[in-house]
């Protein structure tokens, strides 16, 4: 390897005009800088998010009301999941880009690095007004993330920290967006076409396309909504000749590539994993490519299976059950381009490799689940239960937590430069997949024998499984903490990292040594044939 | 810190920069767009 094309090796303060301490973090517009924020700033809302899930959880142990009032509860499960799906999922994805798209493009940074800056900076607001809603009077948004009116409207000043947040995290995501694909189109080294990308950056081109598509949905909804609360419209509310379900329908044209938006980046970090851990390329690097664009593509048709019971015409509902039905042809040729990847290649149990099983498996179930869903007939009887709670967390948890899992400890030796502590991150998988299937299992009985979400009292007969599906809840909650464990040991110290840690893996991005250096790629390294993904 | 800046872009050429550039417009003006005559369209709509 020739470091004067791969890297330079010579740190941040060597240059001596760049600040030091907490201004390094504040004004950087360093990739690498910028993507370790966004993982920390994740981590640090999964366990706020997670809290408020252990407070859901400890209400639901027994029936009746324990420890917290209704309205509390309520808001508990709205700040759990806005929390968790804008502020923990989304955010360590785009940590993930920042650190590894420009290593694996061979860039030598994001395209627009102030823009980078004030992408991430824009979060911590938003976290605070979306925290903060729970100090003012009455309390923070309860209406669930959905933000359905005609509650939303009426909700206090709490709804309007919730609008004002998912605005600035709107801007922050749009921003990010525009950097990543730019960057992706147009900073890529010489040699590398479009179809000899990694596929962690396909995944993301389209899913930065979904962004820009579907966020300023989202930002006109909650406009609309804030008009309506204060300077007199009435797109929502019927008494003004508004129309609720109106809502309904702008949020989930949002709400359903919000699902891909989270999901396409973990299929690409599997992507990368499966392979390197089977030694053998991604079998069917084209298909896995139409297949992304496909879902990426159909997302944007198929809302209305979340509004079943809103009264849609039958024709519609026939629509949006087959344009549903229609996504499990993509997602199958990914599953199975990933089993067959792995098939007759030399197989080893790393832990990156025991979480992208871990999604492999547990993810397919949450899409199953989700063909259940997409059947008319049968989600006119599960809306609303447990049933769907089950689905959704075994395609976020399961399927987004656990990929991100697998790609946080793939790459945590070009990061830390050493490797991690391979007993504890397995027992981190062994802990997280047992409590996880201790949790959510159950909620599928529930959901089928009728239990509703978002009340926190239930009937008599749904105790048993609570009690169970809270257990597993704690369990699962506290085994997190072991990532901090495994982070900072390898942060600390430990067994030296090589360039190339694992021997299957391929790309630019093992080209560089690890740590990989502040700098990296300022002239664009060759590309062959060797150091392709596909 | 335009040192700092320069270093983090590495040499790019200006035909990079100017695509940068372009991309990043495109991409904005799209944004705004879905957004503007999203919340127009309904707004025209609505009685």
């Amino acid at each position: 390897m020739n470091a004067s094309h791969t890297a330079h090796h010579d740190d941040l303060g060597h240059h001596g005009h760049a600040p030091s301490g907490i201004m390094r973090w504040i004004t950087t517009t360093n990739h690498k800088d910028i993507g370790t924020m966004y993982l920390w700033f994740s981590f640090i809302m999964f366990l706020v998010g997670g809290a408020m899930s252990l407070v859901i959880r400890a209400e639901l142990m027994q029936p009746g009301i324990q420890y917290v009032s209704p309205e509390f509860y309520n808001q508990m499960l709205t700040l759990h999941a806005l929390i968790m799906v804008f502020g923990a999922i989304m955010p360590a994805f785009v940590g993930f880009a920042n650190w590894m798209l420009p290593l694996m493009l061979g860039a030598p940074d994001m395209a627009f690095a102030r823009m980078n800056n004030w992408s991430f900076w824009l979060l911590p607001p938003a976290a605070i007004l979306l925290t903060g809603s729970l100090f003012v009077p009455g309390g923070a948004a309860g209406t669930g993330w959905t933000l359905y009116p005609p509650l939303s409207v009426q909700m206090g000043i709490g709804m309007d920290m919730a609008i004002f947040a998912v605005h600035i995290l709107g801007m922050s995501s749009i921003m990010g967006s525009i950097n990543i694909i730019t960057t992706i189109l147009n900073l890529r080294t010489p040699g590398m076409t479009m179809m000899k990308m990694p596929m962690f950056a396909w995944t993301w081109l389209v899913t930065a396309f979904l962004l820009i598509a579907s966020m300023p949905i989202l930002a006109g909804a909650v406009t609309m909504l804030l008009t309506d609360r204060h300077f007199g419209t009435s797109f929502f509310s019927a008494a003004g000749g508004g129309d609720p379900v109106l809502f309904q329908h702008i949020f989930w044209f949002f709400g359903h590539p919000e699902v891909y938006i989270i999901a396409l980046p973990a299929f690409g970090v599997v992507s990368h994993v499966i392979p390197a851990f089977s030694r053998k390329p991604l079998f069917g690097y084209v298909s896995m490519v139409y297949a992304i664009a496909a879902i990426g593509l159909i997302s944007f048709f198929v809302w209305a299976h979340h509004m079943y019971v809103t009264g849609i015409p039958l024709t519609g509902q026939l629509y949006f059950m087959y344009a549903t039905l229609l996504i499990a042809v993509p997602t199958g040729v990914k599953v199975f381009n990933w089993v067959t990847t792995m098939w007759r290649g030399a197989l080893s149990f790393e832990t990156p490799m025991l979480f992208a099983l871990g999604f492999l498996f547990l993810f397919t179930i949450g899409g199953l689940t989700g063909l259940v869903l997409a059947i008319t007939a049968v989600d006119i009887q599960l809306q609303d239960t447990y049933y769907v709670v089950a689905h959704f967390h075994y395609v976020m948890v399961a399927g987004a937590l656990f990929s991100a899992y697998a790609g946080l400890y793939y790459w945590l030796p070009k990061w830390t430069g050493h490797m991690y502590n391979e007993s504890l991150g397995k027992l981190h998988f062994w802990l997280s997949i047992v409590f996880f299937n201790i949790a959510f299992f159950p909620q599928h009985f529930l959901g089928l024998a009728g239990m509703p979400r978002r009340i926190p009292d239930y009937a008599q007969q749904f105790t048993d499984f609570n009690m169970v599906s809270g257990i597993g809840a704690f369990g699962f909650g506290f085994s997190q903490l072991l990532v901090l464990v495994v982070v900072f040991k390898a942060m600390k110290g430990g067994e030296k990292a090589a360039a190339k840690p694992w021997d299957g893996a391929t790309g630019l991005e093992w080209t560089v040594p690890s740590p990989a250096p502040h700098h990296t790629f300022e002239d664009p390294p060759p590309f062959d044939q060797a150091t392709a993904h596909a | 810190m335009p040192d700092r800046l320069a270093m983090e872009h590495g040499k790019l050429t200006p035909q990079q920069r100017q695509g940068n550039r372009r991309i990043a417009l495109v991409l904005a003006l799209f944004a705004f767009l879905v957004f503007a005559t999203f919340i127009a369209r309904q707004w025209l709509a609505s009685p």
